[in-house]
């Protein structure tokens, strides 16, 4: 059963790292910042979810890297999302570093000190769960939001609304991870909330990478009944200044 | 995805001038601003949309350029996501 788990958090932990590593490259061709944040969230979890096995076994350093993501991940939505508008960005950051240190200090307790209370394990569960489920809910609410602006615009092709859907649909699946996370057992043994949320992390990466790496041949699939705009002629200068002229 | 086409859309939506001159408008008031217009950052459509932009609606004589340039720049903001969701 070790055996088993180890190999899921394994391939979960190369997914992760190589959808962080194509956000890295995109970031870096589009100068888009924002990528890098969240790519830097997806390499946290990567990192961390390897210490989850039990090769590399260590709560504290799997937990550092759980409490530490979030911070990226707010900057990354609150970028994307919200420049020069109203936003939760202090709400989120105040509550996601409130969360890291109850994690950081239970976890700290539970490893390093005699006090082997498995409520202090409980309790950096419950912080992570809720940092888990509120930054999803965020990006679900951001990512809809926005969605339905540009749903019926026709100029914009299907991909990039498919891409926003993703978004949304892997939000939710991580909300089902953060709702499941507190009940897995302890001993890393199966349980009924193990497989719903193993289940809601297997449809999270599929969405999320399908969402950010978006291969070749998803997006011509996506795009397959698009015909791009036929204005490809362009006007002269003064073609343009007389059609507004015109009015 | 065409960007400059997308903003062209809402800038014939608002106007009811073609298309294709609004386009050309977007991608001229990027050129005095020396900024390519193949660009995902929206700071630097901002700073083309409130003045080169603007400038660009003053020179044509078209009514109200200072209000336009901020409907264009209203739009910007509300479809800021579209700049990393189409990267």
């Amino acid at each position: 059963m070790e055996l088993l788990n180890d190999t899921f958090v394994f391939a979960i932990s190369f997914i992760r790292g190589f959808i962080g590593a194509i956000l890295i490259n995109r970031a870096r061709k589009t100068k888009l910042t924002n990528l890098y944040a969240l790519a830097i969230t997806i390499f946290c979890e990567c990192i961390g979810y390897a210490f989850y096995t039990s090769i590399l076994n260590n709560l504290f350093i799997f937990y550092l890297f759980m409490s530490v993501m979030w911070v990226p991940l707010i900057i990354f939505i609150n970028k994307t999302f919200y420049q020069e508008k109203k936003s939760p960005f202090k709400f989120f950051l105040l509550l996601t570093s409130i969360l890291a240190i109850v994690k950081i200090v239970a976890l700290s307790l539970y490893q390093f000190s005699p006090i082997q209370d498995s409520n202090l394990l409980l309790l950096g569960r419950f912080s992570l769960s809720i940092a888990l489920g509120s930054t999803a809910v965020w990006l679900n609410y951001a990512s809809y939001t926005s969605y339905s602006k540009i749903k019926s615009d026709e100029g914009v092709e299907p991909w990039i609304k498919a891409r926003y859907l993703l978004v949304f649909f892997y939000t939710i699946a991580q909300m089902g991870i953060a709702i499941t996370w507190p009940f897995f057992p302890y001993d890393k043994s199966i349980n009924i909330a193990y497989i719903l949320g193993a289940l809601s992390l297997v449809i999270f990466i599929i969405t999320q990478f399908l969402a950010w790496v978006m291969p070749a041949g998803f997006k011509k699939w996506l795009n397959r009944n698009y015909t791009p705009s036929d204005a490809k002629e362009e006007l002269s200068e003064e073609e343009i200044m007389k059609s507004f002229k015109e009015g | 995805m065409d960007i400059v086409g997308f903003f062209g859309k809402k800038l014939e939506e608002k106007t009811g001038i073609k298309e294709i001159a609004c386009k050309g408008m977007i991608r001229l008031a990027f050129r005095d601003a020396g900024i390519d217009s193949s660009t995902f950052k929206i700071d630097e459509y901002k700073k083309v949309f409130s003045k080169n932009l603007k400038i660009r609606f003053e020179k044509s004589g078209i009514d109200n350029p200072n209000a336009l340039a901020d409907y264009m720049v209203s739009e910007l903001i509300k479809n800021q996501g579209l700049f990393t969701m189409s990267a």
